[in-house]
């Protein structure tokens, strides 16, 4: 699976509190074949409990389903009872640790039990150290990774990094959407988008990705692709990464910056036609962040799908096209690379 | 006048008809606002207008948030950033610079106090002492008084709360015998900043050996001084409100900052306009009021004329038309608020007697 082909759904809470019904009908008309069905408010979890073997569910792909975050009238006891013919459809949990106060009644769960990390008003899992105590106790759980709640414990990402470089193996599942200071849901924002884009190489393209945005039907299908360019930035990235090279605004900038590349073409005896061969030798990476990888410009390129690629090696020859209009001693210069 | 005119001055269009006047240039900058804050949403925002950054607002002050922007305005700006630390702030402004310096926005002056992040932590919480500075003030007074976002309001929402709640919280003869007394420390605080505007158009003339003097000049006897009135007038109103709010549950304060929040979030033309027809202020005095200001608004609006008062050095001054213009406006403006103001008539001379000096 190419990493633009991500699958990405929604949670039912965020799109219908309380009415996980309505929810799965817009997912449905929307054509999204992912979903968490949610029971974060603990009075909804004995309702789907009951009703849950008759949903039909055969049109999604991917289910999950959200334990309740905050116990007040049922007892951790009560909840697992619950929870149990949701285990029976080896359904995976995803279950807040702090809401666990009896280990061995979540243990029949092994894998199925997804531990979330949480958001910075919580005693608990918030970093990677605090999870690593909760691994310790259900080797066999699995991870889901809230990439909103770990952006608000540490908005550099390092924790977030650290989190799948020691758990990425355990990841069954991610989170996503806009998250303020306060703690409230909202659409993911450009700087949210910008933030999961720089840990997104670590995310395996099979990974579900649950979007927890709070949005109207109408902006089902903008938040997806939204989220998509956000875990799979690698056209934009390398399309800045031509524009670098091909495109400065300042004319004088742009010619010596264009010349210094032909001439590390000319090298390498690259012509601008070989696609491939061009991209490879793009300047990649960006400024140091901890424990973050730079990936080559030829591994960005092996993510792209074939339209994509298509669309990219298009993108490459307008620019070409747009430098010799523009200085057009350069062809001649550099015959070899423009033949 | 259009329905959007009419919506967003209500009282303005209300006083326009009564006077049976045309205030052209002030209805022309309210519709030239309108359009411009269009093209800033299509240039900033997102494609389906999703925020830029969580706790932040993208926040314009000056002639846009006035609703009296001319086509050589400048654009003053903040990311407003009211939440947790988050390198992603940084991102979020530089993108907001770049775009308006791509698209040939005219940039915020030489001071610094615009182009840049704002905190809200040091504009709530350094209200007067060593640490309230210039910046920190003009901020502090600019969001209150006239300021509007682009995009994700909440944040610029939340500060204006947190001010408005210092302001009266913490004023110590006001919080616990508020009987129809205004807050002096908002007050005080109004009057500071318009001093400090004032003293800040000298030290300007001085270290920039006089440049664009002029501008800032008639921007002095017209447009910082409508803030101020503005101010102060938020500042009054406390009084009539206090005696209408007998026998509630509420607390004074809760009161009194919903009073004064919504009080501010109109635009100061539209204050003035509302005041007027509340005090059933003479059409005279009303008229040297609006008219000179929507002749000010016209000159500013004139390319020629505002590149004539851009340019103009103070040695040529007498000699110039346009300034002498703004000049006879500026009296006209002022002599109407002294009119107004100090009419031992009026239901508003006593406050300005009681608070207004001291």
């Amino acid at each position: 699976m190419a990493f633009s082909d991500r699958r990405i759904g929604f949670s039912t809470g965020a799109l219908a509190k309380g009415d996980f019904q309505h929810a799965l009908a817009l997912l449905e008309r929307a054509a999204i074949p992912i979903v968490e069905i949610s029971a974060l408010r603990e009075t909804e979890l004995p309702t789907l409990s009951e009703g849950f073997s008759h949903l039909d569910l055969s049109r999604f792909e991917y289910v999950s389903f959200h334990a309740p975050s905050r116990l007040h009238d049922l007892s951790e006891d009560d909840v697992v009872r619950l929870l149990r013919v949701i285990l029976d459809l080896n359904i995976p949990v995803v279950v807040h640790p702090d809401t666990i106060r009896r280990p061995e009644a979540w243990r029949p769960f092994r894998n199925l039990l997804l531990i979330e990390n949480l958001d910075k008003r919580k005693p608990t899992a918030r970093t990677a150290a605090e999870l690593d105590a909760i691994f310790d106790v259900f080797p066999d759980a699995g991870f889901c990774l809230d990439v909103a709640h770990a952006r608000q414990v540490d908005p550099t990402m390092a924790e977030a990094t650290r989190m799948l470089r020691l758990y990425g193996s355990r990841l069954c599942q991610i989170h996503a959407s806009g998250l303020n200071a306060n703690s409230t849901h909202g659409p993911m924002s450009g700087a949210a988008s910008f933030a999961f884009s720089q840990i997104s190489h670590l995310i395996p393209s099979n990974v579900p990705i649950i979007l927890e945005s709070p949005v109207s039907e109408q902006s089902i299908r903008a938040e997806v692709n939204f989220a998509r360019e956000a875990f799979s930035p690698w056209l934009q990235r390398l399309r800045a990464e031509i524009d670098d090279v091909f495109d400065l605004k300042a004319p004088s900038l742009r010619r010596s910056q264009v010349e210094a590349f032909l001439r590390l073409l000319s090298m390498t005896g690259t012509k601008l036609s070989d696609f491939e061969r061009v991209v490879s030798q793009l300047p990649s990476g960006g400024a140091y962040k901890p424990g973050s990888l730079f990936l080559s410009a030829t591994e960005i390129l092996a993510r792209l799908t074939e339209p994509e690629k298509m669309e990219l090696r298009q993108y490459l020859l307008d620019r070409i096209t747009s430098v010799a209009n523009s200085f057009p001693d350069l062809p001649e210069h550099f015959k070899y690379q423009f033949s | 006048m259009t329905d959007l005119f009419a919506n967003r001055f209500r009282s303005l269009s209300a006083l326009e008809t009564k006077l049976k006047c045309n205030w052209k240039s002030i209805s022309k900058a309210i519709h030239a606002t309108d359009a411009k804050i269009k093209i800033l949403e299509a240039l900033l925002l997102l494609g389906d207008r999703r925020a830029a950054a969580e706790d932040a607002s993208i926040v314009f002050f000056g002639s846009l948030a006035r609703g009296e922007w001319t086509s050589k305005s400048d654009v003053d700006w903040i990311v407003l950033v009211d939440g947790q630390v988050d390198e992603q702030h940084f991102r979020t402004f530089q993108n907001v610079r770049k775009s308006l310096i791509d698209a040939n926005e005219i940039p915020p002056g030489s001071s610094g106090t615009f182009g840049g992040l704002g905190f809200s932590h040091d504009i709530v919480h350094r209200i007067g002492g060593h640490d309230d500075t210039n910046r920190n003030l003009t901020l502090r007074m600019l969001l209150l008084l006239e300021s509007i976002s682009v995009g994700d309001d909440a944040a610029r929402q939340r500060v204006i709360r947190a001010i408005l709640r210092r302001y009266l919280a913490d004023d110590p003869s006001w919080t616990w015998r508020s009987d129809g007394k205004i807050p002096r420390f908002l007050l005080n605080d109004c009057v500071r900043f318009w001093r400090t505007m004032a003293v800040d158009f000298a030290d300007k003339f001085h270290d920039q050996f006089g440049e664009k003097w002029a501008l800032r000049n008639a921007k002095l006897r017209f447009s910082r001084k409508l803030i101020f009135l503005a101010s102060e007038l938020a500042c009054f109103s406390w009084h009539r409100r206090q005696s209408d709010s007998s026998g509630t549950s509420e607390s004074t304060i809760d009161i009194a900052q919903i009073h004064f929040t919504e009080y501010l979030s109109r635009p100061p033309l539209e204050i003035v306009a509302d005041e007027l027809l509340l005090g059933s202020v003479s059409d005279t005095v009303c008229k040297k009021l609006l008219c000179s200001y929507d002749e000010f608004l016209s000159i500013l609006d004139n390319e020629s004329l505002r590149k004539e008062l851009t340019e103009l050095p103070r040695e040529v001054a007498e000699k110039s038309e346009v300034f002498q213009r703004i000049r006879s406006l500026s009296h006209t403006f002022r002599d109407g608020l002294v009119e107004w103001l100090f009419n031992p008539e009026s239901a508003i001379f006593t406050l300005v007697r009681d608070y207004g000096f001291f």
